[in-house]
């Protein structure tokens, strides 16, 4: 072996025991504490919690940290989310300076750790790294202490066993009424909107415009013949519109009196209805449906036939269709609605 | 300005309708419980219109054409069609002869007043256009010779609502040339009784011979004066187009149901066969209740439904009753 391999091979051995040394005990990742030859000490604030308490773990910088003239900076690796198994690190590493008499004494770097299971736990090695102000940079190694963990003494022979504990009970704040109070009224509106929108789009009425009281049926067939006996169309030639304006008032006034459907009906469906309603109905008689019946095949021979009436019986038609409604009119319903 | 007198159009109605009544005397001695075909029957008969007869097998509509041809002195054809049917078997063909070394126009048995098509839908398209074509013209051409149809003409077709396996359903286009379909519903339990007794009696009644051709032509056009005021005409238009246009009439629900609303074919229709109504009733003008009482056998057949409708078990009487039911009645 020529000497200048010999050479290579004890430069290599270092760092091949270093690494099979670091692959035992590194517990903090990218950093390893083998071939340390120097690691100071470091404390927790307490020896030992109990389950679930927390801790610092204080790691004191040396002196040469607080010299600017020195160092630089002072860094921290990047922390995992446990220490060791079992323990875990709540905050990372803060460094914090003591002073005593506004002069800088240490520095020193903290860790948050707790634990959830009771135990002894030996801290790994930390390090820090002092990047020195000629741009070299220095690790520092800080040994973990042990860290012990106990559980809450359970005194068994007079342990009693307690019931879960009900939910507590707050008072109710006026926010929380007038908010319940708010969502209440606003699905009530919704509710009464939703209503009134269906009812009158049944009624075929406008939706928030109040229409003055319809007036009874009987009025306003009444009102319309009272017209059609003004305008006399029977004389004026207009015999065949006389009669289909004449059927027309009947026909509302059946839809308006007993909800027939009487514009889409023809006479004999029309008498049909009456007819059907009549059993319902004592101011229906017979006799009035068959005064009604001259009247209707008359505006059928007149609308359909080129039938021409004599006067009289244009007259005599109008009277029926007068005597018809006002001896099928309900006029108490009139009165009550009056009150 | 057209001017009718009514009166004397009715008297001369009353006259010529009389004929009306004993006609169906003596259809209903062999036609039981069919009332309304009869009358149907009648209205495409004086309407000059085809009628296409649907209904499940076994309701007399076979016996129904069979007894209106008997009572009338005309010819009468009937024809089953199936599916190897030609149309040379139904309008003719020319054969050559022999002797005179000759083509020889062989006609078809189309060639007669009355024709009973039955179960038009077995045979394939182009036997059915051919008879189709027959009832529209009224004329069929053989080799380089067109031959007129003897009057009057009608044609009644019939078919089966079920077993639709191998048949082959009419166009659309072809069923419009029907001006009715009548759909034959089953008779009720006192017809069905004598039905049974006329059967088992061992003497089936016929019916008389009442009419002449010559009867029959002279009758359409009596049909043909019988008076249509604008009125009604409107109202006939209204309901045709509510058909296409339902939203127009407040019946926007319609509007998904409808694939094709009915043609102007069924407001010619729908006149000529209220006027035939008009007529069987022996009134000299027509009023709304004839155009009701013959709107769906017009416009049955006329209205297409779309997929949504079908499935929805929406049939083309339930598009007539809403129309009639929305549109307003003169």
């Amino acid at each position: 072996m020529k000497p200048k391999h010999l050479f290579c091979i004890i430069l290599l051995i270092p760092a091949f025991l270093q690494a099979q040394s670091g692959s035992e005990s590194v517990r903090l990742p990218g950093v390893t504490p083998a071939g340390i030859r120097q690691a100071r000490e470091s404390v927790l604030d307490r020896d030992s919690i109990l389950i679930g308490d927390q801790v610092w773990w204080i790691l004191s910088l040396p002196d040469q940290a607080r010299d600017p003239s020195f160092t630089r900076s002072v860094e921290s690796p990047e922390m995992p989310g446990e220490a060791v198994e079992g323990v875990e690190i709540l905050e990372g590493v803060r460094f914090d300076t003591i002073f005593h008499r506004k002069k800088m004494q240490e520095i020193q770097a903290r860790i948050k750790l707790t634990s959830f299971d009771s135990g002894s736990y030996s801290l790994p090695y930390m390090p820090l790294f002092l990047k020195r102000v000629d741009g070299g940079t220095d690790t520092l190694w800080f040994k973990g202490p042990v860290l012990y963990v106990n559980t809450i003494p359970v005194d068994t022979t007079s342990f009693k066993a307690y019931g879960l504990k009900p939910q507590m009970k707050y008072p109710i704040t006026a926010a929380e009424i007038l908010s319940v109070a708010g969502l209440l009224l606003a699905l009530a509106a919704i509710v009464y909107l939703t209503v009134r929108i269906i009812r009158r789009r049944r009624q075929n009425l406008p939706l928030f415009h109040s229409l003055k009281p319809a007036e009874p049926p009987h009025v306003v067939a009444l009102k319309a013949l009272d017209k059609i006996r003004a305008q006399q169309l029977w004389k004026t030639q207009k015999v065949k519109h006389y009669y289909t304006v004449l059927t027309d008032v009947l026909r509302i006034y059946f839809y308006n009196r007993w909800g027939i459907q009487a514009m889409e009906q023809t006479s004999a469906e029309m008498l049909g209805s009456l007819n059907s309603v009549s059993e319902k109905d004592e101011l229906l008689t017979k006799e009035v449906i068959t005064e009604l019946q001259k009247v209707l095949n008359t505006s059928d021979l007149v609308k359909f036939a080129k039938y021409v009436p004599a006067e009289n019986e244009n007259e005599e038609s109008l009277a029926l269709a007068v005597k018809f409604v006002t001896s099928t009119a309900r006029y108490e319903e009139t009165e009550n609605k009056e009150e | 300005m057209e001017t009718v007198n009514i009166k004397e159009l009715n008297e001369r109605i009353q006259r010529e309708s009389a004929f009306v009544d004993i006609m169906t005397i003596e259809m209903s001695k062999v036609i039981v419980g069919q009332k309304p075909l009869i009358e149907n029957l009648l209205i495409g008969l004086l309407a000059n219109g085809h009628i296409l007869l649907e209904g499940v097998p076994g309701l007399a509509k076979t016996l129904a054409i069979k007894t209106l041809a008997s009572v009338v002195d005309a010819k009468f054809s009937r024809i089953q069609f199936t599916p190897d049917l030609l149309p040379a078997d139904l309008i003719g063909t020319l054969i050559y002869s022999p002797r005179t070394e000759e083509f020889q126009v062989k006609k078809g048995p189309v060639f007669a007043n009355f024709i009973l098509a039955d179960e038009i839908n077995r045979s394939p398209a182009k036997v059915q256009s051919a008879l189709l074509e027959a009832m529209q013209e009224r004329q069929v051409t053989i080799g380089d010779k067109t031959f007129p149809l003897p009057e009057p003409f009608l044609v009644l077709a019939t078919q089966n609502p079920i077993e639709q396996e191998g048949t082959y359903p009419l166009p659309e286009a072809q069923v419009d040339r029907f001006m009715l379909k009548v759909v034959v519903s089953y008779p009720g339990k006192e017809d069905e009784k004598r039905i049974i007794r006329m059967n088992n009696s061992g003497e089936f009644p016929t019916a008389a011979q009442v009419l002449k051709p010559e009867d029959i032509k002279k009758a359409r056009e009596v049909v043909r004066e019988v008076y249509m005021d604008e009125k009604i005409e409107r109202y006939i238009v209204d309901l045709v187009v509510a058909t296409r246009k339902p939203e127009e009439y407040k019946l926007a629900n319609l509007q998904s149901l409808i694939a094709y609303g009915a043609s102007p074919r069924a407001s010619i229709s729908l006149a000529m066969a209220a006027k035939a109504y008009a007529f069987i009733k022996r009134r000299g003008y027509v009023i709304p209740e004839d155009i009701r009482a013959v709107a769906y056998e017009v416009l049955r057949h006329r209205i297409g439904l779309t997929y949504e409708a079908e499935a929805e078990n929406v049939v083309p009487e339930n598009i007539i009753t809403s129309v009639i039911n929305a549109v307003e009645v003169p």
